[in-house]
Order: structure tokens, then C-alpha cells, then sequence
């Protein structure tokens, strides 16, 4: 790259923020979740995040450089924020070797296949889930119960049982929603973890807030009329089906994605709210347990299609008859 | 002479991997070995009918309704395996289901027709089919095989690693047909590829 | 010219060659083909019931097949479909044989989830129905186990296995409705009954003397005993405690309650009344409850003067949207036909046949009467005591019950009245039917509380004392049109009724209301039967009499 010219629109700015800088600064905002998720489902969620993120790097830097040295397996970060998405993603009893495989397609097929970094139209991560969803469903949707604080003090590692997540039939209180002692994915539980995560990308100024709005929006939206027309319309219910499953995670970490989502402004909200819908429809009226999974997926592949209907117009430029 | 055509069917022109003709069979209907090399020697008897009959009739045939002949030709030789298969084939009859009557919008087969049937002998024709076919039937049955294995880690329903072993489902269901077949061009074009510039 | 009549001939050449193929193919291959459909459905239906002569049966509800060996009936094979997660539903056959147990079950077809609903096809799911049959509940953790990860497909074949043997058992004269059994119709003996438990039979012996049940014993059983303790120390004393059959089950073990509970009705079935008619059920609240589509629907009914007024469901587990709209449908489709011989709503079918199980439950057992939902208004209502009928009169207002009135009464004055008066003060203080009898005159009390909720259980109806003297005009609608009538009060007596108006037939409808207007001031009551011959214009005339006296209190 370095002995050729880069040639590129004006400005030409030089700032601060690189590749590498926003990705460990994503990783940063991983971290709530991350714990939250350690904290809540034990030894068996850190061995899965770190199994994951590890698996990732190294097929990154084996991809990119054929080598192993530690300045290739550190990279730009891409590859460790992928790999720490997936983790977070999965069920925390997944199996290792079902893990080593997730990160492989995510990485490989995902993202390399495509590319590489910026290439890619579809979100690694969601890839890699959508395989192993569809690879060994059983093990994809067998939850367990979150720990609790007796569990930690007496063993770290304890045989939970399996318990069915929110969307699977689970009876919660909203509270034990938001702070994420649910069954379920090991950093989609709490939102509460997530929105501080949020908070920090929002300040940091690396994720627009248009996407996700339009996502959530359009998610409660649909809730609200398909509850409204069963006839138990409740605002419980719409905060119900934002804090089930993936969609919050999915909404901050997800499909503000600067690969995979659209460039413009506009293009953003559309984008959030064709996931949303895609989502819900897919979770109220089709056979899968969780939409987030397609529905990011299937508005990725429109990504391209949205930034040409969103072009923003030139300044000054005049409609053209 | 025939190996040169053989080598050709099967791989410089293979009619799947090199032509990307007949994907829709290809991908629908290869969740197993057996099916896929089902489906192929079906589209293989269409194939040597149909090239056979236009062949005769190349020089009858007004080029103005060369097409609607030569659907009804192909129409009628797909009805006629069809129904032969639901009589002595049932299973894989059923097993291959609303894809055999759609072997009459498979390309392969009116592509054949079009472009070598219609403008070569007899002999050259029939070999043409024959090459063709087994280069379909082959490509089939090795994506077939593909995803039996992935899937189900078994070929040709034996099976290969324990039950007790979780397969790749995905592989058996229809993204696996995509992922499998996306990676076996890859791996195809980087051959070719790596022989040119060799 | 030339040309085009060149391609027409050529086209239709090759058209009428192609079809002359097709036509001699078709014709060596079709019967080879129909012979091997027909092998492939009989191989089909009889891996599901071992039987090798099958014959569809026509103008059936559902598909349903007889399978013969050597002639002989040893069964039937029904085909049903079964919502579930895919939209298109679970295609199932199940095999029962003549006793209505099954005997193989088949998945025909589905679309479930690959790698998580399919799991339905797995042999050890679909073998754990066999044997099951009439009596057994087939639910999930009842006495078959579910999938995990596939919970919705497996109850869909569960329900499809449960619907195929109800349906049998009803297509082959097996199920006798389990009617209401009323203990007091029941003469006095021990009697045994059988009934299938979590693990095997539960035989038991119950004994009734003088219309009460007295023990309920069991004398053979094979259930784990850590479960099963529990149930036989509790239910048996429930029982009698509650002089019904229908008590609370031990919870943690439903499977063996149930079996107990089947079992002491299966002693008394002969004794059933039959079907339910909500005509002849006593007023009141009752509870009932049954597996829907997914778990229990528990539901409430209350019945005023024999007629189905309202119909809660308490509990269910249903889907929210379907489920939910099914039963505000059943519910009002009900209250219109006031018998539980409905139609299902279709697309809800087992959360409305859920609604109705529980239904039927419900009006087996006991009413409760709650005062607090009672209207305002004065009760009239009758009872067998000691000496012979008693009548009273109880008040109602704001929830409470304020007065209690014995009209008539034949028992031994100097027991009764103390008795009846003690009894109206608890009742007054406890404003709940559930009070305890006066010792020394429990059967002068049973007879006050019978009569009080036959009064509770009935409308609330106009209080003649309360009409002040004078003359007063009501109208109503009967069978011709308006009628109009005037009704004289003297002395807190009616003294005369005299129709103004009327357009009904004078044939028939003046003979009707000189006969009703002679009985209502001989027995000064104005609920009185109606004239038969003449019913509606006897209705009219009755809902004129109550408006002009209804309006004369209100005044």
C-alpha cells in the first residue's frame, strides 16, 4: 500500500481516528457486556468469548499476514471486536469446537471470502451465527438460567440447568430483564450492560444514533399493533419484546456496523427500520426462535441498494427536470 | 477421440461447475449423494433424447419454431422419464420430486439442443449428450456427496462417523447447497487459475 | 405462405408424435403406478395398526380408515392434520386398535423446524404413545415425555394422538360422556372402579350410605410410592370431607390424582345423569378445569335460574392472540346457545374444545355462591327439609346479604325455629354460605342453606309486600304485538288482573290469560308457569305483569 498514491476526494484531513482506534475503543465499550455476561452465566461465558476472539485474531492474522507473530494477530482490532461479537452472541454452554468453528466461517467465509475488512456485506459475526444456528439448532437454543450470587461464593463452574429463554416461553419480571438475569445469549441479557456500552460509543461519536433508533422504533412499533390486535395491548409487552432476545445488542453493536451499514444519514434510519420490521415479522409470525439473526442479515444485502436511493444532494445542486 | 469429449464434459465444460448450467437442480436437489446422481442420469436420458431426436430433425425443423420444437421434444421426453421413474423408481422419484418435471426448464438441456444438437451430426450429438450428462451427473452427485458428508457424515447413506457426532445441518438444508457450491467454484477458479499462469 | 404452412405441419408433427408416446407410455406405466400408491398407503397404514386389509370409511369428520385381518375388525387408522409452529401444520396417522388404544403413530407430513421440530419423527417420541388410549390424558409430563427444543411440534402430535382417540372413542361408541354424578342419587353400596394412574391401573372401592360418600378405599395400585403417598392420604378424606369427586389434585402428582379421581367415577358411571343440561343446574358460580392447547385453562361459569350467564377463563396458557379471541368467541357463542354442544372456532379448535373440557368440568362439581357478586334485589327459593318444604326469602343489597325470611316451613316448630334463626344470624355475620349446622337440627339447617341457594342461584324477583295498594298498567311484547294489562293491588294482595289490549290469537290466548290471572291471585306469586298451548302469549302476559308491578315498587 505505502509504495503506491492514495487518491482520494478532498478533504484530505489527517486525523486521530484510525481503523485501530475506533476497533479497541469498540472493544472498550464490549466490556459491560462482556462482564455482565461473565457475572451472570460463569466460567463456561469467559471460556466462549475468549475462545471465540482468539479463533478470530488468529485466522485474521494466518489470512492477512500467513503468520503468527504478535503484531499480526493484534491487527487492526476488526478481527478481535468480530470475534468478541460472536462470543457474545452464542449460548453460553455452547461447545468449544462449536465455537472454533462459528469464528472460522465468521472470519473466513464472512468476511475473507468477501475481502476482508470494508469488502465484507455481511456482518461477520451474524454469519457465523446464522451457520451454527442452522448447523446444530439444539445446541444454539439450549439456555441456561443465569447464576446466582450463592453460586459464585460456593464454585465458580456449577451444573446449571437448562431453562428456556424469554422468547422461549420464559416468564420474567421487566426488572430481572433489564439487568439481564434471563436465560440467554451471554451479552444479550442486560440491557443494562448494553446501554452503557451504548452510552459510551455515542460519546465517543462512533455510532449514529439513526440506526438504532429506527431499529428499536420500528421493532416496538410492530409489537405494539400485533399486541393491540390480539387484544392485549400493554406497554409491558412492547418492553417486553425490546429487552427479549438479541434485538438490543443487536441495535448497539450490530447494525452500526461502519462495514455493513449504510453510509448516509438517511440511509441509517431506513436501514434500522427495515431491520426492525424483518425482525419482528420473522420473531411473531414465522417458525425460527429469534429475527434478529435474518433480519440484520437480509438488510445488509440491501445496504448497497439504500446508500444509492440516499445519495445526500450536492450542495447547491438544483433538482434537474 | 470420446476421452478428449470426456474430459471435456467433465471438466473443461462441465456443464455445472465451468457453464454454471442447471444450478436450480443443482442446489435444490443434492442434499444427498444418491439424489444428486439421480437427478443426473434423469437430465442425462433428457438430455441424450433430446439431442438425439433434434438432431435428426435439425434439417425438418424450420428455424422459426426451433424453440417451441424443441420444448415440446424436451417436454416430452422429461413427462415420459417422469412417469417411468413413478413406476419403477418410486422412491427416488419422490425423493427428487417437483425437480423432475422442471428438468424441462433446465438450460442444460435446451442449451445443448440450441447450440450442438441442432448444428452437428448425429454421432457428434449423442456423444455430446453423453459427455455432458456424465459431467452433470458427476457434478451432482459430488455436491451431493459434499453435503451428505458435512451434513450427515455419511455417503451414499452409509454412514461414515458415528450417529452420536452433530453433522453440520446446515449443510443439508438449502444455504448449505449455496455455501457448498460457492466454495467448490472458488476452489475450482484458483485451480484454473493457478494452471494458467503456470 | 408456404413457409408458415410448413411450420404448422412440422409443429404439429412433432406434437402429435410426442403425444402418441406420451399416450402409450402413460398407458403401460399408469396402472403399474396406481397398484404401487395403493401398496405404498396399505404398508403405511399398516405400520401403524397390524392389520393388512384396509378400507376408507366415507362422510366421516375425519379421514378414517377400518383395518381387517381374515375378515375380522381389529381396528382404525385416522388421519388428522394439527396446527403447530409451521403454518401448514403436522400431517399424522394414528392406528388405535377396537378398544381404542394405540397401536402405531405415523407422521404423514410436516414443515417443522429441520434439526428442532422434526425430532417428532423420532421413533423412542412416536413409541411412547402406544398403548395409551381412552382415560389416559396423553400430555406432556403426564404420561409422555415432550422434545426438548421442540416443544410446540411435540404437543401438536401429543394433541393430534389425544384428538385421534377422542375421536375413535366417539366414531366407535367407546367413550360414554362421563355425566354428572350426583352422590345423592346413588344407592347405598360399595362399588369398584377402575382407572388408568401415572404408571398403571388404580382399582378402588367406594362406599356410599344414605347418599353420602363415606370412604373411598384403594385396593390396587402400582405407583411410586414417594408420589402416590401423598395422593391416597389426601384425596380419599377430601373426598368425603367434600361429598364430591372432583377435589383439589396433590400437586407434583397430577398423574396419579387424576387416576384416582377417574377411577371413583368410573365406580359410580352407571349412576351418571348424562349429559350436561345448563337448564337443570343450580344457580351459582362454578369452577372448572382442562388441558387447552398448551396447559391448563381454567375457567368460571355462573348460572342464574338455569340459564348460562357469563363465562370467565381464568387461567390459560394459550397463544395470546389466537387463543384469546377464540374464547371470547366460544364464550359468545355459548351465552347465544346455551348448551355446551357448540362448534369449535376453527383455527382455535383445541383451545376451544379446551374451553369446553373445562366447561364440563366445571358443571360436574358443586356451585359456589358468592354474595358479594350477587345483584341487589330480593331471592326467592325453595328446599326438602325435615317436614317438607321450605321457602324463604333473602335480600340483597350491595354485596351483602341484609335479610333472610323463612316464609313456609313444615318441620317441628319448636327445633327448627331456634335453629333457623341461629342459622341467620351466622349467615348474616358471615355473608358466605359456608357456615356450619346447628347441631340437633342439621336437617332443618341443610334444608334453610338449600333453600337459600336455590334462591341465590335464581334472579332476583319482584317482592309482592313491597307493592303499595293501587292499580297499575304494564305492557309488554307478546305474540301478536303489544299487550297491555292492568293489575289491582289491595292490602298488599293482588286482587285482580285484567288484560286491556292484546293482539294475539283470541282462541287460544284468552283462555291463557283467564287461567294465569286465576292461578297468580290464588298462589299470589307472579313467577308461575306458563299456559302450554299458549306459551309466548303466556310469557307476554307474565312480562306485563312484572313491568306494571316492577314500576308500581319503583315509584
Amino acid at each position: 500500500m505505502t509504495d503506491k498514491f492514495v487518491v482520494g476526494p478532498s478533504p484530505h484531513v489527517l486525523g486521530p481516528k484510525t481503523v485501530k482506534s475506533v476497533m479497541w475503543e469498540v472493544v472498550i465499550a464490549l466490556a459491560p457486556v462482556s462482564i455482565a455476561g461473565i457475572l451472570l452465566f460463569g466460567l463456561d461465558a469467559l471460556l466462549v468469548l475468549v475462545t471465540a476472539t482468539v479463533t478470530a485474531m488468529i485466522l485474521e492474522a494466518l489470512v492477512l499476514h500467513r503468520n503468527l507473530k504478535p503484531a499480526s494477530i493484534l491487527g487492526d482490532g476488526s478481527a478481535a471486536v468480530s470475534g468478541l461479537i460472536l462470543g457474545l452472541i452464542l449460548p453460553p454452554s455452547t461447545p468449544l469446537w462449536m465455537v472454533v468453528i462459528a469464528a472460522a466461517v465468521g472470519i473466513l467465509l464472512g468476511k475473507h471470502a468477501f475481502g476482508g475488512l470494508g469488502n465484507n456485506i455481511f456482518n461477520p459475526a451474524l454469519v457465523a451465527r446464522a451457520f451454527v444456528f442452522m448447523s446444530w439448532p439444539v445446541a444454539m437454543t439450549t439456555w441456561h438460567g443465569p447464576l446466582s450470587l450463592s453460586d459464585w461464593t460456593t464454585r465458580v463452574s456449577v451444573d446449571v440447568a437448562s431453562s428456556a429463554s424469554p422468547l422461549g416461553g420464559a416468564q420474567h419480571g421487566l426488572m430481572e430483564m433489564f439487568l439481564g438475569q434471563t436465560a440467554g445469549s451471554i451479552g444479550e441479557t442486560s440491557a443494562l450492560a448494553i446501554l452503557l456500552g451504548a452510552i459510551f460509543l455515542i460519546v465517543r461519536g462512533h455510532i449514529d444514533w439513526r440506526a438504532p433508533l429506527g431499529y428499536v422504533g420500528s421493532a416496538a412499533v410492530v409489537a405494539a399493533i400485533y399486541s393491540f390486535l390480539g387484544g392485549d395491548f400493554a406497554l409491558t409487552t412492547i418492553a417486553w419484546q425490546l429487552m427479549a432476545g438479541g434485538l438490543l445488542f443487536a441495535a448497539v453493536f450490530m447494525i452500526t456496523d461502519m462495514v455493513t451499514s449504510p453510509v448516509t444519514k438517511t440511509g441509517r434510519l431506513l436501514f434500522g427500520i427495515g431491520c426492525g420490521l424483518i425482525t419482528m415479522v420473522i420473531r411473531l409470525y414465522l417458525s425460527a426462535p429469534e429475527g434478529v439473526t435474518y433480519g440484520i442479515l437480509f438488510m445488509n444485502a440491501m445496504v448497497p441498494l439504500i446508500d444509492r436511493y440516499t445519495v445526500p444532494k450536492v450542495f447547491g445542486e438544483v433538482k434537474s427536470r | 477421440m470420446f476421452g478428449k469429449e470426456l474430459i471435456r464434459g467433465i471438466y473443461t465444460e462441465n456443464p455445472v461447475f465451468r457453464l454454471l448450467f442447471g444450478l436450480c437442480p443443482a442446489l435444490a436437489v443434492t442434499t444427498a449423494a444418491d439424489t444428486g446422481l439421480g437427478m443426473g442420469l434423469a437430465t442425462t436420458t433428457v438430455l441424450l433424447g433430446s439431442n438425439l431426436v433434434v438432431s435428426l430433425l435439425k434439417n425438418v425443423i424450420p428455424p422459426a419454431v426451433r424453440i417451441p420444437s424443441f420444448i415440446v421434444i424436451i417436454a416430452t421426453f422429461v413427462t415420459l422419464v417422469g412417469m417411468t421413474m413413478e413406476a419403477f423408481f418410486y422412491p427416488m422419484f419422490e425423493a427428487l420430486g417437483i425437480f423432475i418435471p422442471l428438468i424441462v426448464v433446465n438450460c442444460l438441456i435446451l442449451g445443448r439442443a440450441e447450440a450442438f444438437a441442432s448444428k452437428n451430426t448425429l454421432g457428434r450429438s449423442l456423444v455430446d449428450a453423453i459427455v455432458m450428462g456424465i459431467g452433470f451427473t458427476i457434478s451432482l452427485g459430488l455436491l451431493g456427496a459434499v453435503r451428505e458428508i458435512l451434513g450427515s457424515g455419511s455417503i451414499l447413506g452409509f454412514q461414515l462417523v458415528p450417529g452420536t457426532v452433530d453433522m453440520a445441518l446446515v449443510f443439508a438444508l438449502p444455504p448449505g447447497a449455496f455455501i457448498s457450491l460457492g466454495l467448490m467454484l472458488a476452489a475450482l477458479n484458483y485451480i484454473a487459475i493457478r494452471r494458467k499462469e503456470a | 405462405m408456404k413457409a408458415a404452412l410448413r411450420m404448422i405441419f412440422v409443429l404439429g408433427l412433432i406434437a402429435a408424435v410426442a403425444g402418441g408416446a406420451l399416450a402409450g407410455v402413460n398407458a403401460w406405466t399408469a396402472p403399474i403406478i396406481e397398484e404401487n400408491t395403493a401398496t405404498r398407503l396399505q404398508e403405511t397404514l399398516a405400520s401403524v395398526l397390524d392389520a393388512d386389509e384396509f378400507e376408507l370409511q366415507e362422510d366421516t369428520e375425519q379421514t378414517l380408515w377400518h383395518g381387517y385381518r381374515n375378515g375380522e375388525l381389529m381396528g382404525y387408522v385416522v388421519r388428522l392434520r394439527v396446527g403447530s409452529y409451521s403454518p401448514a401444520g403436522i400431517d399424522t396417522l394414528v392406528g388405535l386398535d377396537t378398544e381404542g388404544n394405540v397401536q402405531g403413530v405415523f407422521i404423514f407430513g410436516h414443515s417443522e423446524t429441520p434439526g428442532l421440530g422434526d425430532k417428532i419423527e423420532e421413533k423412542w417420541f412416536l413409541e411412547q404413545f402406544i398403548g395409551l388410549g381412552i382415560g389416559d390424558d396423553i400430555a406432556r409430563g403426564v404420561d409422555v415425555d415432550g422434545i426438548t427444543g421442540a416443544t410446540v411440534s411435540a404437543n401438536a402430535v401429543m394433541t393430534a394422538v389425544r384428538n385421534s382417540v377422542r375421536f375413535v372413542g366417539e366414531y366407535a361408541g367407546l367413550i360414554d360422556e362421563p355425566g354428572i354424578i350426583n352422590l345423592a342419587d346413588v344407592p347405598d353400596g360399595t362399588y369398584t372402579g377402575t382407572a388408568r394412574g401415572f404408571i398403571d391401573n388404580i382399582v378402588v372401592e367406594v362406599t356410599i350410605e344414605d347418599g353420602k360418600l363415606v370412604s373411598v378405599v384403594v385396593i390396587e395400585e402400582n405407583e411410586t410410592a414417594s408420589y402416590a403417598g401423598p395422593v391416597y392420604d389426601q384425596l380419599p378424606q377430601a373426598m368425603v370431607d367434600e361429598q364430591k369427586i372432583d377435589v383439589d389434585i396433590v400437586s407434583g402428582s397430577t398423574g396419579t390424582s387424576q387416576g384416582l379421581i377417574n377411577a371413583v367415577k368410573d365406580a359410580l358411571a352407571q349412576f351418571a345423569t348424562g349429559d350436561i343440561e345448563i337448564d337443570q343446574l343450580a344457580g351459582g358460580i362454578y369452577r372448572g378445569e382442562a388441558l387447552g392447547y398448551d396447559g391448563k385453562i381454567v375457567v368460571e361459569a355462573e348460572i342464574v335460574d338455569g340459564q348460562l350467564v357469563a363465562v370467565t377463563v381464568l387461567e390459560h396458557n394459550d397463544t395470546p392472540g389466537i387463543g384469546g379471541v377464540a374464547f371470547e368467541t366460544m364464550i359468545e357463542r355459548l351465552l347465544a346457545a346455551q348448551t355446551l354442544d357448540v362448534d369449535a372456532v376453527s383455527g382455535a379448535t383445541h383451545s376451544s374444545q379446551g374451553l369446553l373440557d373445562a366447561l364440563k368440568d366445571a358443571f360436574r362439581g358443586a356451585p359456589r355462591i358468592e354474595i358479594s357478586r350477587m345483584e341487589d334485589g330480593t331471592y326467592f327459593g325453595e328446599a326438602e327439609s325435615f317436614g317438607g318444604l321450605l321457602k324463604l326469602k333473602a335480600v340483597v343489597a350491595d354485596g351483602q346479604l341484609v335479610s333472610v325470611e323463612v316464609l313456609d316451613h313444615s318441620d317441628t316448630p319448636s327445633y327448627a325455629n331456634p335453629a333457623f334463626e341461629e342459622m341467620i344470624e351466622d349467615l348474616l355475620a358471615a355473608q358466605t354460605l359456608d357456615v356450619d349446622l346447628v347441631s340437633g337440627a342439621t336437617i332443618s339447617s341443610q334444608g334453610l342453606l338449600d333453600a337459600l341457594k336455590a334462591a341465590l342461584g335464581s334472579a332476583p324477583r319482584l317482592d309482592l309486600s313491597q307493592v303499595p295498594d293501587g292499580t297499575y298498567t304494564g305492557r309488554a311484547d307478546s305474540f301478536g304485538g303489544e299487550l297491555e294489562l292492568e293489575v289491582t293491588v289491595a292490602d298488599g294482595v293482588i286482587t285482580d288482573i285484567t288484560v286491556v289490549s292484546h293482539s294475539d290469537t283470541p282462541d287460544y290466548a284468552n283462555p291463557a290469560f283467564e287461567e294465569l290471572a286465576e292461578t297468580v291471585v290464588d298462589e299470589q306469586d307472579i313467577y308461575v308457569d306458563a299456559v302450554s298451548g299458549a306459551t309466548i302469549s303466556s310469557r307476554g302476559w307474565l312480562s306485563a305483569l312484572e313491568e306494571a308491578l316492577r314500576q308500581a315498587v319503583t315509584d
